[in-house]
């Protein structure tokens, strides 16, 4: 199965949804709610997840209809799709997922079925493997280039359309000076956060 | 819902097939990246159906994107109290990330590549072929779930940005190591070879034209000269400002 194209890795789950209510609370509605409140951080969770290029949750009601002359399906439980492109490997990345958002996990996976928890990392891993999703084929544009090269390489084009701004005209010895300067600041420079570019 | 990240917009689609044709979708999924590499293309580029299966994989819009297939008995089945699901049919998940509106991105795979869209979505039920649009459109929207949450890590940038800023930083590193010993005037003249060569690799990260305009239009203001990256210096935002206390002026309604 191709999840892996060069270092990226596509992975997609889909877990089951608790159905009905517990307590009064409807599980499929309160994880929307959970998504939608996630939303409105400043500041998305996967920030904190190293190497995630994109990542997405979508609550999968059921099976499109197209009416006749197609059987219709009918799905008997709602499921959450966890679909992501990181860098490296999936049991490190679902680690790193757990570690950089216990709060996050716990607070959509319990209206899951079977959810085990995340204080047992080795349980939440099997979890998601067990109902992980393979990939077919996959589309991976960027080769070997990991998610700090594409941030690295984002900030320097944008960092080097100011210098060619602010060195028109100058001289030859000047511009060789400012450019020294230049790539020594950039070699010099932190590598962006994720989603600030 | 929220299909879209900066730049980015995120597309997922489940269409059913009927479950004889899976191994055909197989197959066909199994020869792409065969089908792409140089000598098959060299050899055999003058076949147009191998041509646009190249082509599939050459779309400068998308960041990643990723076909699978769910098979009618894949459903996770986790607890026994817990219906179990098994479908009729077999699935084709199409996952993308794609830079543009919904609108640009079905209408350029409609308008670029028909034929790799049918060879992928021939085999799922009344799919009603790549062209003409509106009935494909009609289709996809029909076949389309919506993200709950979507991330992208570099939301200003379009995939183009990303190649072209790699592309850039490979360029930029080379020349800086060949140019180190160059007199004052040898580097200007090399610079000005280097600028014109990379000239279309200085992208345009920040916040996208289209929702730019939308964002000042809606609210005035809100958009700072700095979510505009390098672009904002040169890009005016074109849609003007709306005053609260401005009469709407309807167009034969005087």
């Amino acid at each position: 199965m191709p999840d892996k194209s060069g270092q990226s890795y596509a992975f997609a789950a889909l877990t089951p949804i608790l159905s009905g209510s517990t307590q009064g609370v409807i599980h499929a509605a309160e994880l929307r709610s959970v998504l939608a409140r996630l939303n409105e951080l400043p500041e998305s969770p996967f920030t904190r997840v190293p190497g995630t290029h994109f990542a997405r949750w979508n609550v999968i009601d059921d099976m499109p209809q197209l009416g006749y002359p197609t059987e219709t399906d009918h799905l008997q439980s709602k499921y959450l799709l966890l679909e992501s492109d990181f860098d490296g490997d999936r049991d490190t990345w679902i680690e790193a997922v757990v570690t950089a958002m216990p709060d996050v996990i716990e607070a959509l996976y319990r209206h899951c079925v079977a959810y085990p928890g995340v204080t047992a990392l080795a349980g939440f891993q099997a979890y998601l493997v067990k109902c992980q999703l393979h990939t077919t084929l996959d589309f991976a544009p960027y080769g070997p280039s990991s998610l700090d090269t594409v941030l690295r390489a984002l900030d320097t084009q944008r960092k080097f359309v100011g210098f060619v701004h602010a060195t028109q005209g100058k001289s030859p010895l000047e511009l060789r000076t400012a450019f020294m300067d230049f790539m020594k600041r950039l070699d010099q420079a932190p590598t962006p956060r994720p989603g600030s570019i | 819902m929220s299909n879209v990240a900066g730049k980015a917009y995120g597309f997922t689609a489940f269409t059913p097939m009927k479950r004889w044709k899976t191994p055909f979708v197989r197959l066909f999924f199994w020869s792409v990246p065969i089908i792409s590499l140089g000598i098959v293309q060299r050899l055999f580029g003058w076949i147009h159906l191998v041509k646009a299966q190249k082509l599939l994989l050459e779309l400068s819009f998308i960041h990643f994107a990723r076909w699978s297939i769910v098979k009618h008995s894949f459903w996770p089945h986790l607890s026994n109290e817990q219906p179990r699901d098994n479908t009729k049919h077999d699935y084709l998940m199409f996952c993308s990330n794609f830079n543009g509106t919904w609108q640009q991105y079905i209408d350029a795979f409609s308008a670029v590549i028909p034929d790799g869209m049918d060879m992928i979505w021939r085999w799922s039920e009344q799919f009603p072929g790549a062209q003409p649009i509106t009935p494909f459109l009609g289709y996809i929207r029909r076949v389309q779930t919506d993200c709950e949450y979507y991330y992208s890590a570099y939301p200003g940038a379009s995939a183009t940005d990303v190649r072209q800023s790699l592309q850039l930083q490979a360029a930029l590193h080379a020349f800086a190591k060949r140019s180190a010993n160059l007199s004052p005037e040898q580097f200007a003249q090399a610079w000005h070879r280097f600028i014109t060569n990379v000239q279309n690799c200085l992208g345009s990260t920040g916040l996208d034209p289209y929702i730019v305009d939308w964002q000042e239009l809606l609210f005035p203001g809100s958009v700072r000269p700095e979510d505009l990256g390098p672009r904002g210096l040169q890009t005016p935002v074109s849609v003007g400002r709306v005053e609260a206390n401005e009469p709407h002026q309807v167009a034969g309604n005087a």
